[in-house]
């Protein structure tokens, strides 16, 4: 059955999700010979500092690029998990930052609580590499495209000399999901 | 030799890393098509390894010599990778070359951004024909254009907008641009349809009729609109947009025959809005984003202006161009625009090309300074002595930024007045709507339904001015159309006018302030408090959390100083707990301790010190920013107190001074409250205060000078001195006991004297505290004579025990040591301390009957047994006794160790125990009232500052420790008082 794969990366202006989202896009359909769609939030909502951003991965065209329902949501503030959280499909993939207070909705979720914040700053010192972090989660945990691709996405997207900094951040997610996947 | 692959590998390592993904495309590909050009003897035909002026050409041959459409796709895209890294390393060699000379030369960025642009879309756009002509079916295709939305040079995304005519099948339209998506997304560059996304029910495309029920259902946002005023046609039918602009476009427009602004008027509402958010953002301290700190707010004014000017161009230049003739009087400010979005297109196009596709530019990040210097060079900056090309380059960044924003500052408010001129407001702000027959309008309703016209319109200045009007009757109208309503109809106007917040929650919190603050009747105040409480309710869902309160903070830090101190106590908590929660982003850190800062200064703090807090705030509000950080408020105190003699003007001189007492207060009040030991804060408390007399006595002896026109020379018979709290060091104090001496008869030297203590009385109390002059009922005159006072002390007065002790508490703040040594050899010595034993029985007597009061003291930290009047009364017996006169403070109670070392533990206790109970006492009248009677359950707030905790236990705890030490001072405080009579 072919694959179609719906993410949706949600949470405050500054967290780098709509860059993440790119990356992971480049990653799918540059690197690893997918299809990718990718979109995000760019209304006057977004100066509100709300970011969501949304990429589908296929391995068919994408006729129709619009996310209704995600098969993995990432939610890193209380408000995104709280407008996201009924478009995720059971059994979904749901990945919060720890400070997130999950509700019955996301019982019959896969959950992942993750403190992403942490991990970014004692792995690079930089509070601001949380969305490297999560990529690197996301690639751990998920199969719809390559741990390698993404990387190769990553180092694309990155400005030189600033490649070492942004692999420990990639690493430290890869390390987190294989601590919890223990 | 090397091979062309590998040479332009070589070449594009000049380039960003994102150039990568072009590489690996180019890999992937080169060779098959390479052959498959050779086979069908076209190699020669096709310009792989340089710059081709023949693209589409080109293309077109590429795709002739395969059928097979996986092919197709994967040669145009090797061809368009090709063609991207050589147009982007020729635009890098040409910027190094026409800027060799100069970097002052914006003309020449002008043009090479304007070829750059040029040249992406010439190569965008025969890619996009090409692949559309593989993925449409042409028979069943509607006529459609496709139009560019965005920043043209922009190769990170490609903003568009596409429309089609019915009939046609658009279905199959939209498959064929969802497939263009996909392969310019694997092999170019992403599309976006942010504007066909939002219209019509097709996810990429929109009729023209979709567009206009959008505009008429408001179902849009500035965005939108912007998106849609900026659209140039890239292919397909340009008729099609000319009937796009005549009929959804121009409506933006302004309709000089004022039949019809009303998308005019929110448009420019958007965008006032916008552009205001964007000139107060927060900036990061290492980071500059040419884009939000210029680009946007540039061309979100251009796009405003160019509707008023009617200007239908859509490039920027254009429209700067056409508004230099149009608007020739802002010619200046054209110019200072053209020539900062000049600079900054050809920075950010550059930091993309070489750099990375990231708006924000940390120049703290590995790798990024030397970026940016390599930037520098190529803008034609260039290392001078100690002063690099790079910093040389900021320093153009931002002296660029300053005159765009000096311009669009002017712009914005011609904006505003145009916007006064065709709004629907303009009859109700000049009050004709009133008088027009039949009117049965409600202002409350017109508000809102203007406020809502369209998703994010959020500037309401005019309004917020009109409310604000020294004249009430708008605002009264107001409240009266608000009270009218049916509750229900009520909410759902109260929910609407705070709908905006999340948009731009600083334009809601504005209006909130003028509401609150003109707030008089208790109508307009349960109107305040409702919709206060619905702001917060919107303010808990702001997606940023508290980041959003402290992006509030950095452009508004008044208002929101206003509306805290306006708020009820309920609405206060759930702010302090909106502000407390963890930010998602840590990037505006040093704002969210702003925040919670001052959040809970108004939360946790008195009326008593929010006097001097509001007092100050509203002069100085950047001193908000600082709340956190007492260091840096004590440099700013210290800089206000020194400059005061560098202002020319006297009466400025006596307002600054009070401004550095109240600065001073809040300063010293904040360092209490964060927990410091308080025989510190007391010493920096009274610090300030004696050089606020100190000073205020100068200006004010000059204020008389110059009004009566001469002065006296008093110098050696004149003295002020302190006493009561101030006397003894103790901060804090809501009075300020005064006693002035002269020794003269004359009365004009009285007179003279009296003057200046009356003008200083008048200042003191604008600060909130009482001035008092113990003596001055007596002697109807602040100022008081040694033989007056050495009268009045031998009258044999019953209560004489208080004058003598304020006397020998006294400090002197201002005159002569003369002076001093006689009022210490014809009063102190004589009648106090010669009269030793009478003064300890009074003051044994007083203790006694205070005692006698039992319960009814007993949570007075001043007067109950063990409490600070006990230990003031202890050390004036000990000064009678041992015939000395020092400050009673602790600095006393330590000399009284070395006069009566047997006493030593007591007086280390009673130190101890003052400290404890002087702590208790400021901070209660801080956090809690101005009280001296404390009320056990208000503990909390004042337990946590002690280092108690935070919780119930934590106050009952502090409570028992009070009532305890009280208690066990008493017993030491009554064993030394019985020495002392032996």
């Amino acid at each position: 059955m072919a694959l179609r794969y719906s993410i949706r990366f949600s949470g405050a202006g500054g967290q780098g999700l709509i860059q993440a989202a790119r990356i992971l896009a480049e990653a799918a359909a540059i690197y690893d010979n997918k299809n990718a769609a990718e979109s995000c939030s760019y209304g006057p909502e977004a100066r509100g500092s709300e970011s969501r951003a949304e990429i589908i991965i296929s391995d068919e065209t994408i006729d129709y690029p619009k996310v209704d329902t995600v098969d993995f949501l990432m939610a890193l503030t209380q408000e995104a998990y709280d407008k996201y959280i009924p478009d995720l499909v059971s059994n979904g993939i749901l990945v919060v930052d720890q400070n997130v207070r999950t509700n019955d909705q996301a019982t019959d979720k896969k959950l992942f609580s993750v403190p992403f914040l942490e991990i970014a700053e004692s792995s690079c010192g930089r509070p601001n590499m949380v969305n490297i972090v999560a990529l690197g989660f996301f690639a751990q945990i998920n199969d719809v495209t390559g741990v390698k691709y993404i990387r190769q996405a990553i180092l694309a997207r990155i400005p030189k000399k600033s490649e070492d900094i942004y692999m420990k951040a990639y690493e430290a997610g890869l390390e987190a999901a294989q601590e919890l996947e223990k | 030799m090397k091979d062309p692959l590998t040479r332009l590998t070589e070449r594009t390592a000049a380039l960003g890393n994102y150039n990568r993904k072009y590489l690996h495309i180019i890999s992937t590909n080169i060779e098959k098509l390479t052959s498959a050009l050779e086979q069908h003897g076209r190699r020669e035909s096709v310009h792989l390894w340089s710059y081709s002026m023949e693209i589409p050409g080109e293309m077109d041959t590429i795709l002739e010599i395969t059928s097979d459409t996986n092919e197709q796709l994967d040669f145009l895209g090797c061809y368009f990778a090709l063609q991207f890294l050589q147009m982007n390393l020729r635009m890098v060699d040409i910027v190094k070359l026409e800027l060799a000379s100069g970097p002052h030369r914006w003309e020449t960025s002008k043009r090479l951004m304007l070829e750059t642009g040029r040249m992406f879309r010439n190569l965008t756009k025969c890619y996009m024909e090409r692949l559309l002509d593989l993925f449409i079916d042409k028979e069943g295709c509607p006529e459609y254009v496709m139009l560019g939305v965005g920043t043209r040079a922009d190769q990170d995304d490609i903003d568009l907008g596409i429309i089609h005519k019915e009939p046609g099948d658009s279905e199959s339209l939209n498959l064929a641009i969802s497939r263009l998506a996909s392969q310019m997304f694997k092999k170019a560059t992403r599309l976006h349809f942010h504007l066909s996304e939002h219209v019509g029910e097709n996810s990429l495309t929109a009729t023209i009729e979709q567009y206009e029920e959008t505009l008429d259902k408001g179902a849009y946002d500035f965005v939108m609109a912007t998106e849609m005023l900026g659209a140039a046609a890239i292919l397909g039918s340009y008729p099609l947009h000319d009937e796009f602009q005549a009929r959804v476009t121009n409506r933006f427009y302004h309709d000089t025959w004022q039949k019809e602004n009303h998308f005019h008027e929110g448009y420019l509402r958007g965008i006032l809005s916008e552009v205001r958010s964007l000139l107060n953002r927060m900036k990061p301290p290492k980071s500059i984003n040419p884009k939000d700190d210029a680009l946007r707010p540039i061309k979100s004014l251009l796009s405003a202006l160019k509707l008023v000017h009617g200007v239908h161009r859509s490039n920027a230049w254009d429209i700067i161009d056409e508004l230099k003739e149009k608007n020739a009087v802002r010619l200046a400010q054209y110019t200072d625009l053209e020539q900062a979005l000049s600079f900054f297109e050809l920075f950010r196009h550059l930091y993309q090309i070489i750099v990375a596709q990231d708006e924000d530019i940390d120049l703290g990040e590995p790798g990024i300074e030397t970026a940016v210097a390599e930037l520098a060079g190529m803008m034609g900056f260039q290392n001078k002595g100690v002063v690099s090309a790079k910093d040389f380059m900021l320093v153009n960044y931002y002296e660029f930024l300053d005159e765009s924003i000096q311009a669009t500052e002017t712009l914005t408010g011609d904006l505003k007045k145009h916007l006064r001129e065709v709004s629907a407001f303009k009859p109700i702000f000049s009050g004709a709507i009133y008088r027009t027959p039949g009117y049965m309008g409600n202002l409350a309703v017109d508000f809102i339904r203007a406020v809502k016209s369209a998703k994010g319109f959020t500037y309401w200045d005019d309004f917020i001015e009109e409310l604000s009007g020294e004249n009430s009757s708008f605002y009264d109208e107001f409240i009266s159309s608000f009270d009218q309503l049916h509750e229900r109809v009520r909410a759902k106007v109260a929910q609407g006018y705070v709908s905006g917040t999340r948009y731009d929650p600083g334009s809601v919190l504005r209006f909130l302030v003028i509401l609150g603050e003109k707030a008089k009747s208790d109508v307009a105040k349960s109107i305040f408090n409702s919709v206060s409480r619905l702001y917060i309710d919107e303010l808990s869902r702001l997606p940023g959390g508290p980041t959003s309160l402290a992006h509030m903070l950095h452009a508004y830090p008044q208002a929101l100083n206003s509306f805290l101190a306006l708020i009820e106590w309920e609405s206060l908590a759930r702010f302090v707990e909106l502000a407390h929660r963890e930010p998602a982003v840590p990037e505006p850190y040093p704002v969210h301790r702003q925040l919670r800062a001052l959040a809970n200064v108004h939360y946790e703090s008195s009326h008593f010190f929010k006097r001097h807090f509001h007092q100050i705030i509203t002069k100085h509000p950047a001193f908000i920013r600082n709340l956190h950080n007492n260091d840096k408020l004590r440099e700013v105190t210290n800089g206000f107190f020194s400059d005061l003699t560098s202002i020319p003007s006297l009466t400025e001189r006596i307002e600054r001074l009070g401004d550095y007492y109240d600065l001073e207060f809040v300063r010293t009040s904040l360092l209490a409250m964060s927990g410091a030991d308080c025989e510190r804060t007391d010493a920096e408390f009274i610090e300030f205060c004696d050089n606020y007399t100190h000073r205020l006595f100068k200006y004010c002896q000059q204020d008389i000078h110059l009004s009566l026109g001469y002065s006296m020379h008093t110098r050696d018979r004149f003295a002020l001195y302190a006493t009561g709290g101030h006397a003894r060091e103790q901060g804090f104090d809501d009075d300020y006991d005064l006693i002035v001496l002269l020794d003269s008869t004359d009365t004009d030297e009285i007179d003279y004297c009296n003057k200046i203590i009356g003008k200083m009385n008048s200042h003191i109390l604008k600060r909130g505290i009482l001035p008092h002059h113990r003596f001055a009922d007596e002697f109807g005159s602040y100022v008081i004579r040694l033989d007056q006072l050495a009268e009045f002390l031998s009258s044999g007065s019953e209560d004489i025990f208080v004058d003598q002790s304020q006397l020998l508490s006294s400090r002197m703040l201002v005159g002569s040591n003369k002076l001093e040594q006689r009022l210490q050899d014809e009063i102190i010595s004589p009648l106090i301390f010669a009269r030793s034993q009478e003064y300890i029985e009074y003051m044994r007597e007083e203790m006694n009957s205070r005692h006698a009061e039992g319960e009814d003291q007993r949570n007075n930290i001043k007067e109950c047994p063990g409490g600070l009047r006990d230990i003031e009364m202890l050390l004036l017996m000990y000064e009678v006794k041992h015939r000395v006169r020092d400050p009673l403070s602790r600095k006393f109670l330590r000399r009284l160790v070395e006069i009566e070392p047997r006493h030593a533990k007591d007086f280390a206790y009673i130190e101890n125990h003052l400290n404890f109970i002087k702590n208790l006492r400021d901070l209660y009248r801080l956090k809690v009232a101005a009280h001296n009677v404390i009320d056990k359950d208000c503990l909390p707030p004042v337990a946590a500052s002690m280092g108690y905790g935070e919780n119930t236990e934590a106050a009952e705890k502090l409570y028992g420790d009070f009532l305890e030490r009280t208690a066990k001072v008493t017993g030491v405080i009554d064993r030394l008082v019985d020495s002392i009579r032996k």
